[in-house]
């Protein structure tokens, strides 16, 4: 149970493994407010959509399936969208179009079909909280990157609490002289396709490690029976 | 702004695909073949089209009332998925084998993200209906030119010895970051010093 939660931080981490739900990973990342904000509608939507489908899932026809789901998902980007442009205006002119096209996000749609349709609600529930999480944690990192290089400053809070505006913090050395296009989009692209190629080193640093730890402790022999039915098996 | 300035606008210095960063699900690994790319780019570019020229119409003749700008959301993406089906359902009966070669890029789901995105910019700008339809389809021109370039970049890019951590999404996004430089490099106030 656990492990569906898990699997959407890092093993399965919807943007930089599964690769779905980049519009938004490149278009708001420019500010970490706006990251983080976007990352928790996503979240929320995530899981009120996986708890819903998977609950109804037996009474949609197979038919029907997509159109249900739009609308499921559509319906509480509509309540999201009014209820930030009548609290917090001035977020919800910082997502501008891209918060109602979390509608046709392909990340919700994608788990709502693969996971919420043939699991159980608290599975689905637990997977979309996790999908979320991992989702938030990646636009956050992009756009801790792009804000402290292409602006020279981190913009912390999404919604203004206890006087201060965004808690907006100024980076010393890079505040003077930012970088900014990096604040472009092509920063987003860069800072998305250097991150990937980072975390894909580092996971090939990891399964090299374990292949030389495997060796060493059940010495050479072993290794070699294991690889050969690895081998045997592909 | 006149016609062409619209196009211009709309296909290059805000290119949906590098400057708003719409549609890149089925980006990521784009056809290998040319005329694949392009096709599925002409067939994008017709969606958004039709879908601007039918939400023109509906935004402005039946949800001009308050209670039903709530449910506008709605209303569209339902549109959206209902013309990318029709189209698909159209290329499979009329062209057989474009639909074939196209595969899973046949506009499907996978599209729509720009194609609602195109929908938004167009009826934000407040156009009149002739250049917001306009709109919609330099909008679709900047996405299959967009297809194009990265189908062929890919083939191009997978005979060079990429760096293994790099090879597949992370070059491409590379490649795209540095597509996206050449595309800032048109903005409004060069266009406005040309065209007037």
């Amino acid at each position: 149970m656990l492990k569906d939660f898990t699997k959407g931080l890092f093993r399965e981490n919807p943007v930089f493994i599964i690769l779905i739900g980049l519009c938004p990973a490149l278009a708001v990342t420019a500010r970490f407010s706006s990251a983080l904000a976007m990352g928790v509608c996503v979240t929320v939507v995530l899981l009120i959509t996986g708890l819903i489908v998977s609950l109804l899932r037996s009474f949609i026809p197979m038919k029907f399936r997509l159109p249900a789901v739009l609308l499921i998902i559509t319906a509480q980007v509509s309540v999201i969208d009014v209820l930030l442009r009548a609290f917090v205006p001035a977020l919800s002119d910082g997502l501008g179009i891209y918060l109602p096209l979390i509608a046709v996000n392909c990340l919700v749609l994608g788990r709502a079909e693969s996971f919420a349709f043939v699991n159980t609600p608290g599975r689905a529930a637990l997977d979309g909280l996790g999908m979320g999480a991992g989702f938030t944690l990646a636009l956050g990192l992009i756009a801790l990157l792009r804000e402290a290089i292409g602006s020279g400053t981190v913009s912390l809070l999404p919604l203004p609490i206890a006087g201060m505006e965004d808690g907006t913090v100024a980076v010393p050395g890079l505040s003077a002289a930012p970088l900014a296009v990096i604040a472009a989009p092509v920063g987003a692209f860069l800072a998305v396709g250097f991150l990937m190629g980072f975390i894909n080193s580092f996971g090939a640093i990891k399964k090299r490690v374990r292949s030389l730890r495997q060796s060493l402790f059940h010495g050479k022999k072993r290794d070699q029976a294991e690889s050969a039915k690895r081998e045997e098996r592909t | 702004m006149s016609f062409f300035g619209i196009l211009l606008s709309f296909s290059f210095v805000g290119n949906i695909v590098f400057v708003q960063c719409l549609g890149w699900c089925p980006l990521v690994s784009p056809p290998k073949k040319p005329a694949a790319a392009l096709g599925a780019g002409g067939a994008v570019a017709f969606a958004m089209t039709c879908a601007v020229l039918v939400s023109y119409i509906i935004e402005k003749l039946i949800l001009v009332s308050p209670v039903l700008r709530g449910v506008r959301l709605m209303i569209f993406v339902l549109l959206v998925a209902g013309i990318v089906y029709l189209i698909e359902q159209g290329v499979r009966w009329l062209m057989p084998a474009l639909h074939r070669t196209m595969g899973a890029y046949a506009p499907g789901v996978s599209a729509n993200c720009a194609i609602l995105g195109a929908v938004f910019l167009s009826l934000k700008s407040d156009f009149s209906l002739a250049a917001g339809v306009l709109a919609g389809f330099a909008s679709g021109l900047g996405f299959a030119l967009a297809l194009l370039l990265l189908s062929v970049i890919r083939d191009k890019l997978e005979r060079e010895n990429v760096p293994q951590a790099l090879r597949g999404a992370p070059i491409a996004f590379i490649t795209a970051g540095l597509l996206a430089l050449g595309f800032l490099a048109l903005d409004v106030a060069l266009l406005r010093n040309i065209f007037g």
